[in-house]
């Protein structure tokens, strides 16, 4: 049990400034993602939402999303007040030329405000799309995001599930938000496989499981596909270096051998 | 009986890995690390290596460019291991901003390969082009970036290592953000080879900024160059702080007074803003350098020698009680400012029999800091009673001769080099 942690903590940026790009593609927003890491500027927050997600949002929160963008960016950058601008002005070039059709800059902490909190309530609308939702965590290598959304985009088709997508993409972090109705078993089947071959998916690009939320039960035995027996064995002899006894939450992260986990439904999840 | 002989060592080695793999040391440094050198030219004859090593009760210590294992090693381990045949770069995908590197190359040729995409892995202990990426790893090693971009801990996103039994073992992976399985990135860092040794690492990196410039200023006393770097700190963004005493002053223009080197990047709008505000802050006269002169300045100050020093440690402790540590610890120091790290170091020859001693007293300020010092190098004759890093308390002490022999369960891997001497 971790009882005290002791912290290196970050100063507050003296400012920010927080963009918000219209796409009319996945494919232009996650390049312009990729143009302006390659232009050497790291924001502090490039988040994605797909238009299944901009449309839930709009309808639940009345932000001011363009009903018929197929992608949005929101992309903050903080720093220094001097030097900023310019920053934001690069930031803005950018998405246009990778395809944007609009740049909005916030202009106050109010518009700033807004922004977030369409990007923070974005699960609280999925809500509104169907009665349940499973999230994954994957993670691609940035350049592989194209072809992951392509990829969720087929699979979304190949198991007949809404997939909506809101996530971290300064990162490669996805979080596709499978939809289904808990009451209908073969829809919770489908959920299940499809979130699996989006993980599949994942390590194929060189990505990962779990970009923050961690392994746990649910994916404990997707693990060899990332890890090797060695692997896996070494962390087990890491595990019971700490825990010899297998007291501490005992049974999660590594496959269990011989025992065949059955998930019978997706957790439900929040991501944020 | 285990072999102890240079020359049956090597024709063991020899008879094992093939004659271009295997010779006598060559130079001190190496020397201190091992009896022969074995350079495998591949995971699997590491492997071979590691097994044979294991069942005829070898130790073995990896070395990179031999410093560091030969500062910290009492006695030579019986093979060292060179990885200059696993020195390539793996994997590197600019617009990822990730790179996958063989432990033998040097940060040196790492970040001039970087530097050719305007990037660059900013860890920049001293002399890169004598640092191999596994030294720079399993020491942990820093410089005066850590400031602002942090320690190896935080740009390795996966390692590759050779552990008992020969196994080639991963963490980790190749994307920024990923919490799969344990952390065996951050149990290898900093490890100095007493768990395996580290072969491949995956790296963040980071952009290389658009404009640098370096301030300085010259003080009479220690506590008003904390004064005024504090007053930078706190006030601005430098991407390194660094407060010298004069002793260490001479590549750095200081003519005997305690420097203050602080320095800023962005583009030209942030550098003209904060140099600026540096001007204030000093209260002072300061000289500010850019491009070429300020790379050079850089570099003395990132190139203090610290590895050839009677006695040389680290120090760290809270931020805000480095100054005073240092007034307690009575040595010349290169300090980083807001980071509460320093390098403490007695020149001279005069210091035997008084080095455990002096290493004492840095200890007794460490503590009063709430911190800990960590040995860089003692000249020889190394005192016994001279330990490289503080004694553990119990609790931790324990946990740490579990995980040593989890890993290393013959007690093979550079035993002895570690905390309370795993």
């Amino acid at each position: 049990m971790v009882t005290r942690a002791l912290l290196r903590l970050m100063r507050e940026p003296e400012t920010r400034r927080t963009l918000l790009g219209i796409f009319p593609s996945v494919d232009s927003a996650t390049n312009a993602v990729s143009a302006i890491i390659a232009a050497g500027i790291i924001p502090g927050a490039i988040e994605m939402m797909d238009r299944l997600i901009i449309k839930a949002v709009e309808e639940a929160f009345h932000v001011g999303l363009p009903g018929d963008a197929a992608a949005v960016l929101i992309i903050e950058l903080d720093g220094l007040s001097a030097g900023i601008d310019q920053r934001a002005a690069a930031v803005s070039e950018i998405a246009r030329s990778a395809g944007a059709t609009e740049v909005r800059l916030a202009r106050d902490e109010t518009e700033r405000a807004n922004l977030w909190k369409a990007r923070k309530k974005a699960f609280g609308a999925v809500g509104r799309l169907a009665p349940n939702y499973a999230t994954q965590d994957g993670v691609v290598p940035r350049t592989r995001l194209p072809e992951i959304l392509r990829t969720i985009q087929a699979v979304s088709e190949r198991y007949q599930l809404g997939i909506g997508n809101v996530f971290h993409a300064g990162d490669g972090n996805i979080h596709p938000i499978v939809l289904y109705d808990e009451r209908d078993p073969d829809q919770v089947r489908r959920a299940i496989e499809a979130g699996r071959d989006i993980l599949k998916a994942c390590v194929q690009m060189g990505g990962s499981l779990s970009g923050e939320h961690g392994i746990g039960a649910e994916k404990q035995n997707e693990m060899p596909l990332l890890f090797t027996p060695d692997d896996l064995i070494v962390m087990a002899e890491l595990r019971a270096v700490f825990d010899p006894e297998r007291r501490s939450n005992p049974n999660k992260v590594l496959p269990r051998p011989g025992a065949c986990v059955e998930v019978s439904a997706p957790r439900r999840q929040v991501a944020v | 009986m285990p072999l102890t002989d240079s020359p049956d060592i090597l024709r063991a080695m020899t008879s094992l890995l093939g004659p271009q793999r295997a010779r006598m040391p060559a130079g001190a440094a190496e020397a201190a690390g091992g009896l022969v050198v074995v350079e495998p030219a591949s995971l699997d004859e590491l492997s071979v290596l590691v097994r044979h090593c294991e069942a005829e009760r070898l130790t073995l210590a990896p070395i990179g460019s031999g410093r560091t294992v030969g500062a910290m090693r009492a006695r030579p381990a019986v093979v060292a291991v060179s990885l200059n045949s696993l020195a390539r770069i793996v994997a590197y995908e600019p617009a990822d901003m990730t790179a996958s590197v063989e432990a033998g190359l040097t940060l040196g040729e790492l970040n001039r390969r970087l530097a050719a995409h305007g990037q660059r892995l900013p860890l920049d202990p001293a002399r890169p082009d004598t640092v191999t990426i596994g030294a720079l790893i399993a020491g942990a090693k820093a410089g005066p970036l850590r400031l602002s971009e942090g320690t190896a801990r935080d740009m390795v996103v996966g390692i590759r290592f050779v552990g008992h039994g020969g196994r080639a073992v991963h963490g980790g992976g190749t994307v920024v953000k990923n919490v799969a399985g344990y952390d065996l990135m951050k149990v290898m860092t900093g490890s100095f080879g007493t768990l395996g040794i580290i072969t491949e690492v995956s790296f963040k990196v980071r952009p290389v900024p658009e404009g640098y410039t370096l301030a300085r200023a010259s003080f009479s006393s220690l506590t008003d160059a904390f004064a005024a770097g504090m007053r930078v700190y706190d006030a601005l963004s430098p991407i390194h702080l660094e407060v010298v005493s004069p002793g260490l002053g001479g590549t750095l223009g200081l003519e005997g007074r305690f420097g203050l080197l602080a320095a800023f990047c962005g583009n030209g709008a942030e550098i003209e803003y904060q140099r600026a505000r540096a001007v204030e802050l000093f209260g002072r006269q300061s000289d500010f350098f850019e491009g070429a002169e300020a790379q050079h300045l850089y570099q003395q100050l990132r190139d203090l020698d610290f590895e050839s020093a009677a006695l040389s440690a680290q120090l760290t402790v809270l931020p805000r009680a480095l100054g005073q540590c240092l007034e307690a610890c009575q040595a010349e120091f290169r300090a980083h400012v807001g980071c509460g790290v320093a390098q403490l170091v007695l020149p001279g020859a005069g210091l035997n029999g008084q080095k455990g001693a002096v290493l004492a007293r840095w200890r007794q300020a460490a503590s009063q800091g709430r911190g800990f010092v960590q040995v860089i190098h003692a000249s020889r004759p190394a005192e016994p009673e001279l330990p490289f890093f503080d004694t553990p308390g119990p609790g931790p002490f324990a946990l740490m001769r579990r995980l040593k022999a989890a890993f290393d369960p013959a007690g093979i891997f550079n035993p002895g080099c570690f905390v309370g001497g795993l």
